[in-house]
């Protein structure tokens, strides 16, 4: 190499070590980055994908109106009547106080339900699901009806006096 | 809560970034302080230096080495940290990270080192026989050309390397503080001095970290260090104090005078939780006491002895405030919520994979490096290069 | 006997009836997923949230319901949204007191306010999916992005863990989930939303005070909204580009 470089054959061996280097690193490089990186932005365009395909938990209350919603003549094919009967026979969305509720927001998750119909739905009229939300607690705005438990009502549970799918309206209430 | 006062946001309860964040800004700019050291004899000329060139840069690389070494303790999926060479996000300083220092491994510290250092390897490649021979062999690149044509090539081509490193070495330490710097969510790290800081903090250790070592190398070997060589990088590392200490003073100044929204909050954790750490070990034991003492060496004419206690002594403090900085900077900038309602406290381990074994072991490791290089690429073949008890 | 095969004939009509309406209602959970529906268009929609402070009652129900719908961990410290509480002295609106018992999960407990003195509310927090995010700048490798449709996600075959997103954030809401190692937060529940279901939280809030927007839509009520509402975003100085809305934030929250 003396020859060829004169007294700089230690200088071009180095920065052949360098070249190596970096090729070996583009070569690396390719069969390394994903292949849809960078199709929509910096990032692995299959990672959209990815965030897309989690599990269900949360049915959504339109997939309960299906069977659930309304008045309907029980005679009405499309909806069962199982569901009718299984649900107090009140109407959800007639003119009430508890009208923003979704059905999830109390019966928990129901996607269950939905992919088996045979998979009950929990009765969930307990004290500490109305206390949740009717509890007198600082920070509540004065809009939410509140009650401290005990003074109101004794210690009888709250469904005694209350349907949690239809509360009184203040004309029932007189 | 134990350890939380106040409120601070629900994720914030356990601190992000542990005591191995703390070293590697601490390791990296024990790198940048060195190699300017070296870069002083260099390209400055300042020849009383020169005993110190190859141990800075011998110390360079063993820091540098060892630098990335908490950084894969620390993340979630270090077998995942090639991620940031092959798709690297240019708009994230972090990312950045990965090239800066393989540049400065690579084309700065180990070929200037190889330059300065091949009339040896070469003079050791051809007295060696069985393995040593072969590793010399690899390390030469198999050319044995020393006449003063290949020489003077070298050397010119070691002061582009070095002039080049100069800028380098400054990037390397100043993006970690363009890292902290730029956070606008943090207002104990958002400002444009932090990089600033950072590299004036760094040369300061790593100038105090070489002249250290050449004392304490010096003494083993059974000689002493040459105290010209001693009092001149005591005045540069006086000088760099003298604008690291401004720059520091500044940053408190601007930020007490403004008073802005996070100062109250801030104050009141320097005042209580990092007490002990940023006004004691910080700013009086490590940076007030150290200027005081390489100050008073300037003017007071101190005999030799008098003086080697004192730039022992300085020297010492020093790494113990520029550590306790980082500290300040990187645990500090979490004990406080970003709500500035509240605070939380760092709850360091011992034998976990961020705790303060690793961290020992960690800090050990670049002496062990250092220890091996030093046999290797012998920094004082030349007996001119060492001075033997006088000045 | 006629009775049993009258009997197992209306169970078997049951059952078809029962599959039918199920797969009827299975299909609203299913429409718009990639598969069934091609028509879901990213570049058709510019997703965020709008949140009333005056509507919301601190019941919890959004934090629970987010922690099971995405299998979020219960842990301490892993809070893909969470819920404040803050009382606020009139005459020092600057120091609030607030509290977040393990982030609104049970609800929250009764509280001091002597004398009806303080000025209470609550306040959701979560990702705010910021057009300009300070998380996706600070990703070292593109593992955290902005999709085309406006929700900030996290790739997780990607992340390094290595927190910077965690620090980049102002708003607190990333976290490190303990058991992958990577960094994970609130996303926008991207799987419901690209199926024409609503978000997990906005769907349990008993008051409606969460609500899912689309800006690309324009019969979307968010329109409405912005202009007959004084609307906030968190850390307006911070420029992120915050993409949820609060109605009514009073000045004090943080």
């Amino acid at each position: 190499m003396r020859g060829r470089f004169g007294h700089a054959g230690h200088v071009v061996r180095v920065a052949l070590v360098f070249a190596v280097g970096a090729l070996a690193f583009l070569i690396v490089r390719h069969a390394l980055v994903p292949s849809d990186f960078g199709k929509y932005g910096f990032y692995r365009a299959g990672a959209l994908d990815d965030a897309r395909a989690r599990p269900i938990k949360y049915a959504g209350s339109k997939a309960c109106d299906e069977c659930h919603a309304g008045t309907y003549e029980p005679d009405d094919d499309a909806k069962p009547a199982k569901a009718k009967k299984d649900l107090d026979p009140v109407d959800l969305l007639t003119d009430n106080k508890h009208r923003q509720l979704r059905c999830e927001a109390c019966h928990g998750p129901l996607a269950a339900h939905i992919d088996d119909l045979d998979k009950p739905v929990a009765k969930v009229a307990n004290d500490k699901l109305c206390l949740g939300c009717h509890r007198e607690i600082t920070g509540r705005p004065k809009s939410q009806p509140q009650v401290v438990f005990g003074d109101h009502g004794d210690k009888d549970p709250c469904v005694s006096c209350h349907r949690p799918h239809r509360p009184r309206t203040d004309e029932e209430k007189g | 809560m134990p350890g939380v006062d106040g409120f601070i946001y629900p994720n914030e309860v356990e601190l992000q970034w542990s005591v191995l964040i703390v070293l590697y800004p601490f390791l990296t700019g024990l790198v940048a302080g060195a190699f300017i050291l070296a870069s002083l004899e260099r390209v400055f000329n300042v020849a009383a230096v020169r005993p110190t060139y190859r141990l800075a840069l011998l110390t360079a690389l063993a820091f540098l080495l060892v630098a990335p070494l908490p950084l894969q303790m620390h993340l979630g999926h270090p077998e995942r940290s090639f991620e940031m060479y092959i798709t690297p996000h240019t708009d994230s300083a972090m990312a950045m990270f990965g090239f800066v220092y393989l540049w400065y491994l690579m084309a700065v510290l180990v070929l200037e080192i190889w330059f300065d250092y091949r009339p040896d390897l070469v003079r050791t490649w051809q007295a060696s026989t069985g393995l040593k021979r072969q590793l010399y062999g690899v390390l030469t690149l198999w050319s044995d050309d020393v006449s003063p044509e290949a020489l003077r090539l070298d050397d010119r081509l070691g002061r582009i390397i070095t002039i080049v490193g100069i800028p380098s070495a400054f990037l390397l330490h100043g993006y970690v503080g363009f890292i902290f710097g730029s956070v606008k969510a943090n207002p104990w790290w958002s400002t444009p001095l932090m990089p600033v800081v950072f590299l004036f903090s760094a040369i300061v250790s790593g100038v105090a970290a070489v002249m250290l070592l050449y004392m304490a190398l010096s003494r083993w070997r059974g000689g002493r260090a040459d105290m010209v060589c001693l009092d001149t990088i005591a005045r540069y590392l006086f000088y760099a104090f003298v604008i690291d200490f401004s720059l520091e003073m500044l940053d408190l100044i601007h930020r007490i005078y403004e008073a802005g929204e996070s100062f109250g909050a801030l104050d009141f954790m320097v005042k209580t939780r990092l007490f002990m750490s940023h006004i004691v070990l910080q700013i009086f034991l490590g940076t007030l006491l150290p200027i005081l003492m390489l100050a008073s060496a300037q003017v007071v004419r101190y005999g030799e002895t008098a003086r080697r206690r004192i730039y022992a002594i300085a020297g010492s403090l020093t790494l113990i405030g520029v550590l306790a900085m980082r500290w300040n900077v990187v645990i500090g900038g979490q004990l406080f919520s970003k709500s500035l309602l509240g605070y939380t406290t760092y709850k360091m381990g011992f034998a976990t994979r961020e705790g303060l074994l690793p961290a020992i072991i960690i800090m050990l490791l670049p002496f062990a490096i250092l220890a091996v290089l030093l046999k290797v690429f012998p920094p004082w073949t030349d007996e001119k290069q060492m001075s033997h008890g006088h000045a | 006997m006629e009775s049993d095969r009258r009997a197992f004939l209306l169970q078997s009509a049951r059952y078809v009836l029962l599959t039918g309406a199920a797969s009827v209602a299975w299909e609203h959970i299913l429409a718009g997923a990639p598969q069934e529906a091609p028509n879901y268009r990213t570049t058709d929609h510019w997703w965020g949230m709008t949140i009333d402070i005056d509507k919301c009652i601190g019941s919890g129900n959004c934090v629970r319901a987010c922690k099971e719908e995405n299998d979020v961990p219960l842990e301490d410290g892993c809070f893909r949204t969470w819920v404040e509480r803050y009382r606020v002295d009139p005459e020092h609106p600057e120091h609030p007191l607030v509290d977040s018992p393990n982030g609104g999960y049970d609800g929250f407990p009764e509280i001091d306010n002597p004398g009806g003195k303080y000025k209470t509310f609550f306040v959701p927090k979560m990702c705010n999916h910021c057009a300009n995010s300070p998380c996706t700048q600070v990703c070292p490798v593109g593992a955290t992005f902005d999709s085309p449709d406006g929700v900030v996600l996290i790739d997780k075959s990607r992340c390094l863990g290595c927190r910077y997103c965690v620090q980049a954030c102002p708003y607190g809401c990333r976290y490190i989930d303990p058991r992958t190692h990577t960094a994970d937060k609130c996303t926008l529940c991207y799987h419901r939303i690209t199926k024409g279901l609503t978000t997990a939280c906005a769907e349990v809030c008993p008051t409606g005070a969460r609500q899912l927007v689309d800006f690309k839509n324009p019969a979307d009520p968010v329109h409405e909204f912005m202009r007959t509402h004084k609307v906030h975003v968190l850390k307006p100085q911070m420029a992120t580009g915050a993409k949820v809305y609060y109605n009514a934030l009073d000045g004090s929250v943080r």
